[in-house]
């Protein structure tokens, strides 16, 4: 079992919801992304078009951040998730350094999002946060124990998340990386990762 | 060609990581163990350098704590810094954990024979070398391994360049040298004896070691033509943001002062050699600083590729 996702650049449409429910799912405090939708313009007048790049931690088979990780908080599982252990993460910040994918991000600090004072879910969820830690996404692991996709497939409203097993053949994720031709961001640094692109 | 293009249209961003901080940590061990390696290497080639030796731990125990220090600042946190040690097998953070303190052990050891009780091993010259053989070997470790932590980082091209360990390599011996020229300058003032020889051989060196720094600042620059996203930090070293510091705080008062101070001091006034000496040696740190600093702000990573253009990675990622 390879958990993967696959994501259609040419129905994503840049709403962001996505990264809203990320961050409801994961309740991360401000400046915390563990999803975001990059977008640019490309190409010439009159052709020129805005065109949208989701990226999250791309659960790489050989995570660079693991490898500079001098703790052992970073963790890749069998079923090729990669999570971070708060107790064991110092804060060095060199996963953050070396991922070439801007996945990860430090929690500088916790402040609430409305005014000087927490909401109750604020108070709730910081919980999960650690001041001085590394975070990630982790492909929703505690929905998918329970048989539920990530929060951010569960959005998109165009369908353009996809989120299966890289080691069966048959399942949709590998169908669709084969007739597709399904590419990975930055090959170029051996990460290879289990986000897949179509365009 | 064509997304060479488009690479260069693109506003990347510096990375903000890691900063000043960081840049101190690389510095101060590099002076410390710079200073070590120079004092330990003389040492066991000649006897006459006892006094070399004995500054490059005074130099080198104080200035790798502090810079350890410094690293431990940086950890978002901090208490937990013992766990920097677990993972040594491919983790540069925990390898120049290991290398810092077993260098430092090391350096206490030899420092501690100087000291009674322990000075009767004092009297074994083979213990001696084979722990002056050993502080070399983990200095050598330290100053190598303040370039290969950035290195670390692959998709910071400016960073993971293979001159980059060399460069920081040579300015740690070269910063190691002059504060141990500092150090013997001062302690020479303040005793109010003579200069002794020690000086002019060593700004000798020093003023090698310099002329090989310039030549490895200019290769790793001229190395960045290769990558858009290097020749990005080096654009901001040369002529953009950092340019200022790089070019007035490490060329004209880290290198060439120095350098200038080194080459004619020998020949200078006794009163003037010893000023002279002092200044080059502070400008000469503080020029090493400003190298870490502008190196460690002028890292950026490489682009997202998107469908007919790129992406650049926020500072903080």
């Amino acid at each position: 079992m390879r958990y993967g996702m696959v994501i259609d650049l040419k129905k994503c449409i840049g709403c962001m919801s996505c990264q809203m429910a990320c961050k409801t799912e994961k309740g991360t405090p401000p400046g915390i992304f563990y999803r975001r939708v990059f977008e640019t313009e490309v190409g010439q007048y009159p052709l020129a078009k805005r065109v949208f790049l989701p990226i999250q931690c791309m659960q790489c088979r050989v995570p660079i951040c693991k490898e500079v990780c001098p703790t052992g908080a970073t963790v890749q599982r069998e079923d090729g998730i990669i999570t971070i252990d708060k107790e064991k993460c110092i804060g060095c910040k060199a996963c953050i350094v070396a991922c070439p994918y801007p996945s990860r991000m430090s929690v500088k600090e916790i402040r609430p999002y409305y005014g000087n004072k927490f909401t109750p879910y604020e108070q709730v969820r910081y919980a999960d946060h650690r001041v001085g830690t590394a975070e990630k996404c982790d492909f929703c692991l505690p929905r998918l124990e329970e048989g539920l996709k990530p929060a951010c497939v569960q959005t998109c409203p165009t369908n353009a998340l996809y989120i299966g097993n890289l080691d069966d053949p048959n399942s949709e994720v590998s169908q669709l990386i084969r007739a597709r031709s399904g590419y990975q961001l930055k090959p170029e640094y051996g990460t290879d990762p289990c986000v897949y692109y179509l365009s | 060609m064509r997304r060479m293009k488009m690479a260069a249209t693109i506003k990347l961003n510096p990375q903000r990581s890691w900063d000043w901080k960081i840049a101190a940590y690389l510095f101060l061990a590099g002076v410390g163990a710079g200073a070590a390696l120079v004092g330990a290497v003389a040492h066991l080639l000649s006897p006459s350098f006892t006094p070399l030796m004995q500054t490059g731990l005074w130099i080198g125990i104080p200035l790798v704590v502090v810079g350890i220090l410094f690293l431990m600042w940086d950890l978002g946190q901090p208490t937990k810094f013992i766990k920097a040690l677990n993972k040594p097998g491919t983790s540069w953070i925990a390898r120049g954990s290991w290398i810092l303190t077993v260098f430092l052990v090391l350096s206490v050891v030899l420092f501690g024979l100087w000291i009674w009780p322990f000075t009767v091993l004092n009297t074994m010259p083979g213990a001696v070398a084979v722990l002056e053989v050993l502080i070399a070997v983990f200095a050598l470790g330290t100053v190598v391994y303040t370039g290969l932590l950035l290195g670390a980082s692959k998709p910071i091209p400016f960073w993971s360049m293979p001159t980059l360990p060399l460069l920081f390599s040579v300015s740690a011996t070269a910063t190691g040298m002059k504060a141990s020229s500092l150090l013997l300058t001062l302690d020479s003032l303040m005793r109010g004896t003579a200069l002794p020889d020690i000086i002019a051989t060593l700004a000798r060196y020093i003023a090698i070691v310099i002329a090989l720094e310039i030549a490895v600042v200019v290769l790793h620059l001229w190395g960045t033509h290769q990558t858009v996203t290097a020749k990005f930090s080096t654009l901001r070293v040369l002529r953009g943001p950092l340019a200022t510091q790089f070019w007035l705080g490490y060329v004209v008062l880290g290198l060439i002062i120095p350098l200038l101070a080194e080459t004619l001091v020998p020949g200078a006034g006794a009163g003037s050699e010893a000023l002279w000496i002092m200044v080059a040696a502070v400008l000469g740190l503080i020029g090493g600083f400003i190298l870490r600093l502008t190196v460690v702000s002028a890292g950026a990573k490489t682009p997202l590729p998107t469908m007919g253009g790129e992406i650049a990675i926020p500072a903080n990622m």
